[in-house]
């Protein structure tokens, strides 16, 4: 199968443009005149995207938006899809019925197709161990029938997913996380965030009153963001890690290039010391925690976020997230005889 | 292929070997049937066999099976002997809670024991059971007339071995063929390493002060342009970006702990999360003289009376412990292993189980830099509205 090129498709780590300022060659007065310009008139235009915002989900409507944030810096998730929106793609392709398979494809269909071989080299090997020599045509068979059973486009509210043009209609969101939105309408301002009911732009200072209704130091929406924007703003890439259980994954650049290295759980620490020791974890917790974590070869991370004792006196939102702090410790399982040698 | 991570099955056999390989089990059994034929002229233990991955029902399985209990059966129906020749035997005396070595032979001694200024070589309690099991050694009593029985040795030495839980993981890595010996705050508070203040001299707070200052004023200006105002103060105001990495610059507001100043903790450790063994890797040319730094340094825990530590309580205990890796090693082995770490053994009823934690800072490396190089062509613009 012939790889794609994800460094053409995943060009920037995050839905902000840079413009690189032309090389500067102090002798040459056209290329002083030239970065001057550049230095002064690059465009100062403003991106800003639709979001609907609903009770308790924030989701992206635009298909191109979708794509465009799910791209640069992998936010979100296709409601329809395992993360990647990619449902309108795959719909398009059952409905042409395209014949054979296409180079590459949505992850789901990646996934598919390994299972299928997987499967089929189980029967096989199965099969020579009971000493039984295969039947190859039999076999063949029963796989071809499943194969056309499995591409069968005959769905009956098929004729309801195109529009009048024949086009598949955009029927998939792209959900972000509560985190994810507020990095995005806050940090990044590369977002606007609507109310579906009302129609209302929600600012931001109105947003995060209504993501921590109790304005408590500890609530969980900041302190997972604290920890969110930290990981983000130091350049990794970081996805919710409910699936592994742990708070999020970390991608040294995201899904498509690599296995998340690290598993994060997101503790508070508070100044109060009795407080933190009446929430200390049992052994069996780490233990269980560090199985999943090192099974899917990753490594759990503690990121502790201290807790300012009140939530009062600021003026901007960098002047709340500068009363945390973060501290990371990692735990690993520890085997002696596999660091004896 | 471009997969996604999400699944146990999608791990590539071939990604993070070495290093990530001890997260799987160690558990495995062993295989009996290559005992018998090891000859008194082989000299490297037998390797482990493959773990099955399930019972095929086939009559080969079993006999596999059988051909594997009849070989630990003869196995463990052989005579237990030990030679005269290195059979050690050491006088208990209560009162200094150590045992006095009559005579010092066998290969024991390289790692086991400390000599007084007499040359009399004295043993620990934990060193004197973990001989006693092994059968190596005879122990007897002050008057060096009545030969100690295991049972009285046991009554004699566990008190002073600061709990069952620190024997049960002494003698584990003993018998893993680890160089294990007591650290020095295995009896309690010992005077903490000196902690280093913050250094950040005034000058360089001033200029970060003033660059800090001059960039919100850059970027307010540049919100003025744009006709946008920062009512909150969005830290990437959609105005001109030369680079990546003054992006994520922008963006890193939230404080951290980092290495590079220091973490300054003044409190003292507390028990049980102090180190109570070094331990070295075996090596023929370690000497009880001189050992050196330690490869390991083991706390250990009762699962039943002690629950994870807060982190004040293992910052307590880094303070207590040098740094790991010299100026040498790589983000990621300071990311997986940590600047400073240390083992903890957790014993749960008698079970072992160790979790090496590990002090890090993700705010200290830079992982962007490299990324920003090949930053060009397509951009996501997303549509103004």
């Amino acid at each position: 199968m012939k790889k794609r090129n994800l460094n053409a498709i995943y060009t920037t780590p995050l839905p902000v443009e840079v413009v690189p300022l032309p090389p500067l060659v102090p002798h040459n007065p056209l290329s002083v005149a030239y970065y001057v310009y550049q230095l002064f008139t690059a465009y100062l235009e403003l991106y800003t995207d639709s979001v609907s915002s609903y009770v308790s989900r924030i989701a992206v409507d635009s298909y191109e938006d979708m794509q465009g944030l799910w791209k640069a810096g992998f936010f979100g998730k296709g409601t329809q899809s395992r993360s990647d929106p990619t449902w309108e793609l795959r719909t398009a392709k059952r409905l042409q019925e395209a014949s054979g398979e296409v180079e590459g494809g949505a992850p789901e269909e990646v996934t598919a197709r390994r299972r299928a071989a997987r499967k089929k080299f189980k029967n096989a090997r199965a099969l020579a161990e009971q000493g039984i020599v295969a039947n190859n045509t039999a076999m063949e068979k029963v796989e071809t029938s499943e194969e056309s059973r499995r591409q069968a486009p005959s769905r009956r509210e098929d004729t309801q997913l195109r529009d009048s043009e024949g086009k598949v209609r955009r029927l998939e969101k792209l959900q972000l996380t509560f985190q994810e939105a507020f990095f995005l309408a806050y940090a990044l301002d590369i977002i606007d965030i609507y109310d579906d009911r009302t129609g209302d732009l929600v600012a931001v200072p109105y947003l995060l009153g209504l993501l921590m209704p109790d304005w408590s130091p500890d609530n969980s929406f900041i302190i997972n963001y604290v920890a969110y924007h930290h990981y983000r703003s130091h350049g990794w890439c970081i996805r919710n890690g409910v699936k592994f259980g742990v708070d999020y994954l970390l991608y040294r650049r995201g899904p498509p290039f690599s296995h998340a290295e690290f598993g994060v759980i997101v503790v508070p620490l508070y100044s109060d010391e009795s407080k933190n020791q009446l929430t200390r974890k049992d052994w069996s917790w780490s233990s269980g925690v560090n199985r999943v974590v090192g099974g899917v070869k990753k490594v759990l991370v503690l990121c502790y976020v201290e807790v300012p004792d009140c939530t009062d006196k600021w003026h901007t939102v960098e002047e709340l997230l500068k009363k945390y702090k973060v501290r990371e410790l990692v735990l690993r399982r520890w085997i002696p005889s596999r660091n004896r040698d | 292929m471009d997969d996604l991570d999400e699944d146990y099955d999608n791990v590539p056999a071939t990604q993070g070997r070495g290093e990530q390989e001890d997260a799987e089990s160690d558990d495995e059994q062993q295989d009996w049937r290559i005992l018998p034929a090891m000859g008194s002229n082989r000299r490297s233990l037998p390797k482990r066999g493959e773990k099955e991955y399930e019972p095929t029902g086939s009559s080969s399985d079993r006999n596999n099976l059988d051909e594997s209990r009849q070989a630990m059966y003869i196995a463990l129906n052989g005579e237990r002997r030990h030679t005269s020749k290195v059979h050690i035997s050491g006088i208990w005396y209560p009162h200094l809670q150590k045992a006095k070595v009559l005579v010092a032979r066998g290969p024991h001694f390289k790692s086991i024991g400390k000599a007084d200024s007499n040359g009399v070589i004295w043993l620990l309690p934990e060193e004197v059971i973990y001989l006693m099991e092994r059968g190596s050694m005879s122990l007897y009593n002050a008057h060096g007339d009545t030969n100690i029985s295991l049972q009285g040795c046991y009554a004699a030495c566990l008190g002073a071995c600061h709990g069952h839980e620190r024997y049960l993981v002494y003698a584990h890595l003993k018998r893993l063929g680890f160089i294990v010996q007591r650290a020095a705050s295995f009896d309690g508070y010992v005077g903490e390493e000196t902690v280093q203040k913050l250094t950040s001299s005034r000058a360089r707070k001033l200029w970060n002060f003033l660059v800090q200052k001059f960039a919100s004023f850059c970027i307010g200006l540049r919100c003025v342009f744009a006709k946008k105002i920062p009512s909150f103060g969005p830290i990437v105001c959609g105005g001109v970006w030369r680079s990546y990495d003054s992006i994520y610059k922008a963006l890193q507001i939230i404080p951290f702990y980092s290495h590079r100043g220091s973490i300054a903790t003044r409190k003292s450790t507390t028990a049980p999360f102090r180190v109570a063994y070094n331990i070295w890797k075996p090596r023929p040319s370690f000497k009880k003289s001189s050992p050196g730094e330690p490869d390991f340094r083991v706390v250990v825990v009762n699962a039943q009376k002690d629950k994870m530590p807060t982190l004040a309580q293992v910052d307590a205990l880094f303070a207590t412990l040098p740094t790991a890796h010299g100026s040498t090693s790589t983000s990621q082995q300071r990311l997986r292993d940590g600047y400073k770490n240390v083992i903890i053994g957790v014993v749960d009823c008698g079970i072992i189980s160790f979790v090496k934690f590990g002090d890090v800072s993700f705010g200290d490396e830079r992982i962007f830099e490299k990324k920003a190089a090949n930053s060009t062509t397509t951009k996501y613009r997303p549509t103004k509205k």
